[in-house]
């Protein structure tokens, strides 16, 4: 499994090339956000994917990101670009949830079905993959219990690695409330799972 | 703080057990956690617990990207002007390098083009000085203000079809240097002006002895009249064509019957002119001009995208 926590830790000509991406797609380079598109479209999937649930609603999301990203692009002042378009990420992605509240039968079985978990061809041994195959469904449907604001912090921090900070841009809001939502989120996460033992060895 | 931590408060350790797992508490606090965390068994499991399920999140691998999210033909506002600077950019490019080709390799196909040119000019100006032998002197310059500058220019521009047309052997070059050939013959090219003045002089020399009906002083002041009002100015060498013409179709057919038609033939039998074709070297300059100008807007546009 690859370590998503490199993610964090981005070395400092690597931001500096992005300050130049970034500033050449303002002028309206549309290689250079292309590139922003490249270095960003992994992370903004998959925090679509475990905000939604779905491949399929986490490709839209993230596409309409990037093309809200681009039209809007005058509105980023600097700072972590990423934190920048992952509140268009999340918030596209509440969209999505909010709209899914009236049809109540996308349901979690639904989601199940829809495996949002795509086991990468590893040369394992089938019943490992088939195993963490089901851990990672379930583990989805536990995230999909918790309230989406703490789903979203959990999913960031713990998942993808970000810093406090980033998720506070993010997600508008303050560092006691990242770290807060951050604890609740693990808690209520951790109960689900006590729920679930067999999932505590995958 | 301290207090909040000690022994009996557990549910506060449990409030900061999750940034105690952060490590990201300093060092008092955290020393105290870990002392209670020895002491009290539930807290240690409410701990071990929450590690878990953080391990466990941190396992998630990334799903692949089903596709590229790379966004395609961005910004139709600047991409038709791009396709458009491209288009007129690669024609004005093979315009030019035709144009050059046309110089460089195809020498014989301008040649005869050049003297196509000269001829028909002096085809002109001999048509005249026939006119001006048969018809007194004087019929000229009374013709020469009522003529039509439309005609004039018209007449100016006639040898300059012929010669690109004879000239635009490159097919997809023709009709851009018929267009523009045409231009600069109106204007008419400081090169014919100045050298109106003598033109006519020799085409009328040239033009009288097969006449003959006139006496050669005849000849030479129907020349020099024409000469002094053409030089001024450009147009007025064809103004003297069209009154010439008009003299011509004045005259009773019998008095000159086979006069213009043998001119004609004369004329064409002229030696081509020495130099290059009027029309060449301001052609070859404008379009490198303009190629120049879309070339650097080109650049600006693709560089500001």
């Amino acid at each position: 499994m690859t370590s998503r926590r490199q993610t964090a830790a981005a070395p400092a000509e690597a931001l500096a090339n992005e300050t130049e991406r970034v500033a050449a797609a303002q002028r309206g380079d549309s290689v250079a956000f292309n590139q922003l598109v490249i270095a960003h479209q992994e992370l903004a999937f998959n925090v679509a994917l475990r905000l939604v649930g779905d491949a399929d609603s986490a490709a839209d999301v993230t596409q309409d990101a990037f093309l809200s990203a681009y039209r809007h692009l005058d509105q980023f002042k600097g700072g972590s670009f990423r934190s920048w378009l992952l509140r268009i990420v999340t918030n596209a992605s509440y969209d999505v949830l909010r709209g899914r509240r009236h049809k109540t039968r996308q349901s979690l079985d639904e989601m199940i079905e829809e495996s949002s978990f795509d086991v990468p061809d590893s040369g394992e041994l089938p019943e490992t993959v088939t195993l963490r195959h089901e851990f990672l469904e379930k583990l989805q449907v536990g995230l999909a219990t918790l309230p989406v604001d703490q789903r979203a912090v959990l999913v960031l921090y713990d998942i993808h690695g970000l810093s406090y900070e980033e998720i506070g841009v993010a997600l508008e809001t303050t560092l006691g409330t990242v770290k807060s939502r951050l604890n609740r989120a693990r808690s209520r996460l951790r109960d689900y799972l006590m729920q679930h033992p067999e999932l505590w060895k995958p | 703080m301290s207090e909040r931590t000690s022994v009996d408060g557990a549910e506060h350790v449990h409030d900061l057990l999750s940034e105690y797992l952060n490590g990201d508490l300093p060092d008092a606090e955290r020393q105290v956690i870990q002392q209670h965390l020895d002491a009290c068994a539930r807290c240690r499991r409410d701990y071990e617990s929450l590690r878990l399920t953080v391990n466990l999140l941190r396992q998630i691998p990334l799903h692949a990207v089903p596709r590229s999210f790379a966004i395609a033909a961005l910004e139709p506002r600047q991409s038709w002007r791009l396709t458009w600077l491209r288009l007129s950019t690669s024609a004005l490019a093979a315009v030019f390098v035709a144009l050059l080709a046309l110089r460089l390799v195809l020498p014989s196909a301008i040649q005869p083009a050049a003297s196509t040119a000269a001829t028909g000019e002096s085809r002109v100006q001999s048509q005249a000085a026939s006119a001006s032998n048969a018809q007194p002197a004087a019929a000229a310059p009374t013709a020469a203000p009522a003529a039509p500058p439309m005609q004039a220019a018209a007449a100016a521009a006639a040898p300059a079809p012929r010669a690109a047309q004879a000239a635009a052997t490159a097919a997809p070059a023709a009709q851009v240097i018929r267009s523009a050939a045409a231009q600069p013959a109106p204007g008419a090219t400081p090169t014919p002006a100045s050298g109106a003045g003598v033109a006519p002089l020799a085409a009328a020399s040239r033009a009288a002895p097969p006449g003959g009906t006139v006496s050669p002083p005849a000849v030479v002041s129907a020349a020099q009249q024409a000469a002094p009002v053409t030089a001024p100015k450009p147009a007025l060498q064809t103004d003297a064509a069209t009154a010439h013409r008009t003299a011509v179709s004045t005259l009773p057919p019998s008095t000159v019957p086979p006069r213009p038609a043998t001119t004609r033939r004369v004329s064409t039998r002229l030696p081509p002119a020495p130099s290059a074709p009027d029309w060449y070297t301001p052609l070859l300059a404008a379009v490198g001009v303009l190629l120049a100008v879309s070339l650097g807007a080109l650049v600006w546009v693709s560089r500001r995208r």
